[in-house]
């Protein structure tokens, strides 16, 4: 009986030897062939593989290099870094860093692909027409003043120009520069009309002042 | 035929045979799991799929509500969780089987214009242009229907999945015969009855692909279209992994059984 038994393991043994073995030269022979391959697709999975980040925070410690007229630090995407005032049509928002659909639910958004006040570059900032955003924006006038009191200092513009453009055209006609500091905001236009809105109403301002907090 | 020449051959064609029977395995596996569309249904229920869809769909609607001077309570009871079901299963049915498919959203967008109706008819809204109200609604039908059909992508690998499902299929068939002969040339014409290796060998490498997978994959931020679908997705993986250990050790199982046999035979 004794022996039966050594001699049964002896056997596993021995097969378990040649399977470990075998598995060893497929490992060899799969990675020696199709490395690249292999690893082009764990590549293209792991493209997929993000850290998602929906922050809704406030960004606190951002200050502006005043000599290259850059933010030290930028916010990260979805945190408030800011608030928009413009007293004339009794809008105070606050001002979130992107300006995804899910962003605009919570407040206005700063186009993350645009500059930041003191930058000296196009500040994009879009919000919805409800009241409590930019649904007095058509009441603002030429000449009117914008506040943003952004979380490193607080920069004045004021309204020089308004036009209303189609949804379409937005992406050519707010075009992005670094030549000089110009603040667009717009909205969804007609304002006080139920349906979907296919026009945009846009006010442009330029920079007048600003102080460094 | 001479004994070394037969002991290598033997072992050649157990090589072989591991190999058929890994991949056979992993067929099947995906034959009973990623292409198998009540497979994808179960686990869409277990995960709570359809109520966060609902919830997802009611969400990406108010973006557009904000916008369009209405407010989400023109949203209440547009579409019911059990039409939405009935729509998303019906829809991955005909995926599986390479069939595009109509969303039917003709109650929905009944119910959001009689909503609407009556949101203008107590805010006192003048419409100006009913053509403004006619795309909002198109554009809350588009929601409707992107978010139940992963905006066409699922229907565009519809084709894809159906090839795969038939090519499997066949090659399961090939392999499986492949196996039967491989086996009668090994036990009759070599004589030789090693066969537990086979089942050792398929288990290792099973095992080494499920370590190499797992390591290899940032499976925790795996993001495939959609938080949701990315959720589906990464327990969907978990889960034909786990399988894929528990096949593995029945394997293990069944080569030590055949270990037994064998020298069982032998002894008497």
């Amino acid at each position: 009986m004794h022996n039966i038994i050594i001699e049964k393991l002896k056997v596993i043994v021995k097969q378990l030897a040649i399977a470990f073995f075998f598995t060893a030269f497929f490992i060899f022979l799969t990675l020696t062939i199709t490395k690249t391959k292999i690893d082009k697709a764990i590549n293209f999975i792991n493209s997929f593989a993000i850290i998602q980040n929906n922050s809704k925070g406030t960004t606190k410690n951002i200050q502006i290099n005043t000599v290259t007229k850059r933010l030290v630090e930028y916010p990260n995407f979805g945190d408030i870094w800011a608030r928009i005032i413009i007293n004339s049509a009794d809008i105070e928002s606050n001002v979130y860093h992107g300006d995804t659909l899910d962003l605009l639910k919570y407040g206005v958004g700063h186009h993350a692909g645009s500059y930041f006040p003191g930058e000296g570059g196009t500040i994009l900032i879009a919000g919805h027409n409800s009241t409590r955003d930019f649904g007095r924006l058509p009441k603002t006038q030429i000449g009117d003043e914008i506040i943003i009191k952004a979380v490193y200092g607080t920069y004045k513009y004021k309204i020089y120009d308004y036009e209303i453009i189609e949804a379409k055209a937005l992406n050519e006609k707010l075009e992005i520069n670094d030549n000089k500091e110009i603040l667009m905001v717009y909205t969804c236009y007609p304002v006080d009309t139920p349906g979907y809105k296919s026009k945009r109403y846009v006010i442009y301002a330029s920079l007048v002042g600003d102080s460094n907090e | 035929m001479n004994k070394k020449l037969k002991i290598i051959g033997s072992y050649f064609l157990l090589f072989i045979e591991s190999i058929l029977l890994f991949i056979i395995t992993m067929l099947i596996v995906s034959k009973f799991t990623v292409l198998n569309n009540n497979y994808v249904k179960n686990n869409l229920e277990k995960n709570g799929y359809y109520k966060d869809l609902y919830d997802e769909i009611i969400t990406e609607m108010s973006y557009y509500t904000n916008q369009s001077g209405f407010e989400d309570s023109i949203l209440e009871n547009i579409f019911t969780l059990g039409e939405l079901k009935y729509e998303t299963n019906k829809f991955i049915e005909n995926t599986y089987k390479g069939k595009s498919l109509t969303i039917d959203d003709s109650k929905m967008r009944e119910r959001l214009t009689n909503n609407i109706n009556e949101y203008i008819k107590n805010s006192g809204f003048k419409i100006v242009d009913q053509k403004e109200i006619n795309k909002f609604i198109d554009t809350m039908s588009e929601t409707y229907k992107d978010e139940i059909t992963l905006m066409g992508y699922a229907s565009k690998g519809a084709n894809i999945l159906t090839k795969i499902t038939s090519y499997s299929n066949r090659l399961i068939i090939v392999i499986f015969v492949a196996i039967i002969i491989l086996i009668l040339l090994n036990h009759i014409v070599l004589k030789r009855k090693e066969s537990g290796i086979v089942f050792f060998t398929a288990s290792f490498i099973i095992l080494f692909c499920n370590y190499y997978f797992r390591n290899n994959i940032d499976l925790n931020n795996l993001f495939v279209y959609s938080n949701l679908v990315s959720k589906i997705a990464k327990y969907m993986i978990n889960n034909i992994l786990s399988i894929s250990i528990i096949i593995s050790i029945v394997y293990i199982v069944l080569g030590l059984i055949l270990c037994i046999i064998k020298k069982i035979k032998k002894s008497y």
